[in-house]
């Protein structure tokens, strides 16, 4: 078998009795060595806690999770440490650098938790910044960078162990579409390289760059396909084509209820109808 | 890596430190002011000298089995004196050199031009008082012991010098006690101020007239005040006293009734008073020690609440809980190694200036120094345990949702 990732019923409760929300729902999920996959889905869909559990930052409350064909879904936290220390680069959407660390030292902290030397780290550390094309930003705080040279470093942090698996949350959330482009190609880059990159995202556009999408919906995977690089999935290209729910469907709603309601003055009402028609036709 | 953290909030991890600083000089500066105090008291007794040995009147002091004074009470001497057999008994013994009995003698010296003073001690005496007392005749000699002759001298401190006559070397010039003239014939350098016996005469206001002479003339017994020994060999003090303590004994056929001292009882007496007093105090100070613990912890906590999100990432990137809680106690043993490291510095500037600014001399030892830094040590380890157990289990994913 060549899953290097394979969940088998995977749910995760939070709460207990009468106030338990069920986060992750039965998920069996499998994730061949060098798949580039996004993960997709409304809020509170329960992509970031799939996430956390294929990252081993949680444990499942039930469900096996095979790692590389062992099993670590009950592994104690000193061991998914370890785990996510040597095997799991993490990307945050708020980037999560530390403030008081140079650009240089927040990419080698990863490495010193491993009990390396501090002139092998910043040696290998210095390495990973020039793969993310910051070489010249070594000794820069975070502060002193924009929000897409941050990304970057964090990037350079999350590939400086070399994981197989490299796990971004919404990488592009706080970034222009210009930064985003540059740390999708740097994503699409490590992917080449053998990486296994799982992304979650809102932009189906940035799907061009996955190789598999999986939609996922109260805590349920609802769609998974696979897909060429350079192409958006049909299934993303459904949901940006037809968002299911926009504010102008809210405000439909509203005066929906407005014409409901009995109104003692029928010409104002009429007038809120008819102004409301003339935005919609604008728009369309 | 914690010293970093240390090093981006340096005005909060000065102002966590100085608690630690201010405990640490308060207790190494009273621990070496005591010190000092023992120290001079020492040396005040290295400078009066010889090994003498004082024999008092009445049951003056009370010792533990090993001997060491636990109480003393000057006026336990009311209504006792030794005599005039005492003082031969003593005279008999082996190994001494010098015997001075003293004797308080009634009476105001007096110029004949009505100049007088009251506040000087008339002390009769026999034998070489300069070498019990340690101290030399600056102008002048010393009474010779010449009792045929009918002149009768005095030596007297160079208070009396000045008070009576104005002048610092009256030499030869006449003054009156007790309708007796007596003739100068040297006087004193001045003594030094001691604090060890108490209730001895300041005897920079003494004047000494010949015992023997005293003896003849005095209508009432001789009344001896103090005896004091002075042994023939140093080191023998001890059994010079011992033997003084049994002699007098059997004389008075078992009678408790009389003190035989040596000077390093009064060291030993003061020094265990001084020890008692150095502990208690320092204690007090050690009380600013654990608040300023507690000063660490407190900001500790807060240190940890505000860093949720750092201690998130750490986890994320593969710190386990360890390494996490080892972070934390590392910073807190820094943070008061560190002040306990800057106290110490502080009470050597602190004893630099007390020596400049007072007459009290502190001595730091190098052993309080240590104990300090260790404290300090142990004071990080207590009280950033549970700060650093709470940042050890903080879940990394709630930890990852704070703002870094």
């Amino acid at each position: 078998m060549n899953n290097i990732i394979q969940l088998q019923d995977v749910s995760k409760l939070y709460g207990f009795g009468d106030a338990t929300t069920v986060a992750v729902e039965d998920v069996s999920l499998q994730v061949r060595k060098g798949e580039f996959i996004a993960v997709m889905g409304p809020s509170g869909s329960g992509k970031s806690t799939l996430m956390n559990l294929i990252g081993l930052l949680d444990r499942p409350t039930e469900g096996t999770y095979l790692l590389q064909g062992k099993k670590v879904s009950r592994l104690s936290a000193w061991r998914r440490a370890r785990y996510r220390r040597d095997r799991i680069g993490f990307v945050f959407q708020s980037f999560n650098l530390l403030a008081t660390m140079t650009a240089l030292e927040n990419v080698a902290l990863p490495l010193a938790y491993k009990g390396m030397t501090q002139t092998r780290r910043l040696k290998q550390a210095g390495n990973a910044l020039e793969r993310v094309g910051l070489a010249d930003r070594e000794y820069y705080y975070p502060k002193q960078l924009s929000g897409g040279q941050m990304q970057r470093v964090a990037i350079a942090r999350a590939l400086v162990n070399n994981p197989e698996i490299i796990i971004a949350d919404e990488p592009t959330g706080n970034l222009d579409s210009v930064a985003s482009r540059v740390v999708l190609e740097l994503l699409s880059d490590l992917h080449k390289s053998g990486h296994t990159i799982l992304m979650v995202t809102h932009n189906p556009e940035l799907t061009r760059y996955a190789t598999r999408a999986v939609f996922m919906h109260d805590g349920s995977i609802v769609a998974d396909q696979n897909s060429d690089i350079g192409t958006v999935p049909n299934i993303a290209k459904k949901m940006y084509l037809k968002p299911q729910k926009t504010e102008e469907d809210d405000l439909e709603g509203v005066s929906a209820l407005m014409d409901a309601v009995p109104q003692k003055n029928e010409k104002a009402a009429k007038k809120t109808k008819k102004s409301k028609k003339k935005s919609k036709a604008k728009k369309s | 890596m914690a010293v970093d953290s240390l090093r981006s909030s340096r005005g909060r991890s000065f102002l966590t430190m100085f608690g630690i600083i201010v405990g640490i000089v308060s207790v190494v500066t009273i621990v070496s002011v005591g010190e000092g105090v023992k120290r001079s008291i020492a040396g005040e007794v290295d400078s009066l000298g010889s090994e003498t040995i004082s024999v008092l009147p009445g049951n003056q002091v009370e010792r533990d089995d090993t001997g060491v004074i636990t109480s003393y009470n000057p006026f336990q001497s009311i209504g006792y004196s030794l005599t005039e057999t005492d003082l031969a008994e003593i005279k008999k013994l082996d190994g001494i050199s010098e015997v001075v009995p003293f004797v308080r003698v009634s009476g105001i010296p007096q110029l004949e031009e009505e100049a007088q003073m009251p506040a000087a001690d008339v002390l009769a005496v026999s034998g070489n008082v300069p070498q019990v007392l340690n101290q030399e005749i600056r102008f002048g000699t010393w009474l010779e012991e010449d009792s045929s002759s009918n002149r009768r001298f005095a030596v007297i401190g160079s208070s009396v010098a000045m008070e009576l006559f104005n002048e610092l070397a009256p030499i030869g010039r006449s003054f009156q006690v007790n309708d007796q003239t007596l003739t100068v014939r040297g006087v004193f350098a001045e003594f030094l101020q001691t604090s060890i016996a108490p209730v001895a005469p300041n005897y920079d206001n003494a004047v000494f007239v010949s015992y023997e002479e005293n003896k003849r003339t005095s209508s009432n017994g001789q009344n001896i005040y103090q005896i004091i020994v002075d042994p023939e060999v140093t080191s023998e003090g001890d059994v010079v006293a011992e033997r003084i303590q049994a002699t007098l004994s059997s004389v008075r056929s078992g009678a408790d009734d009389f003190t035989v001292l040596q000077r390093s009882d009064a060291v030993e007496a003061y020094s265990g008073i001084l020890d008692l007093l150095t502990i208690a105090i320092s204690a007090i100070a050690g009380i600013s020690l654990f608040v300023a613990g507690v000063g660490i912890m407190n900001i500790m906590f807060v240190s940890v609440s505000e860093r949720t999100g750092e201690i998130g990432v750490r986890k994320a990137i593969g710190a386990t809980n360890t390494q996490i809680l080892g972070q934390f106690i590392t910073e807190a043993i820094v943070l008061s190694l560190l002040g306990g490291i800057f106290g110490v510095l502080a009470s050597l500037l602190a004893n630099y200036f007390l020596r400049l600014l007072t007459p009290i001399e502190p001595v730091i030892l190098p052993e309080v120094m240590i104990l300090a830094t260790l404290t300090a040590f142990a004071v990080g380890v207590l009280f950033g345990t549970a700060p650093a157990i709470k940042a050890a289990r903080k879940d990394p994913i709630e930890s990852l949702r704070y703002r870094l």
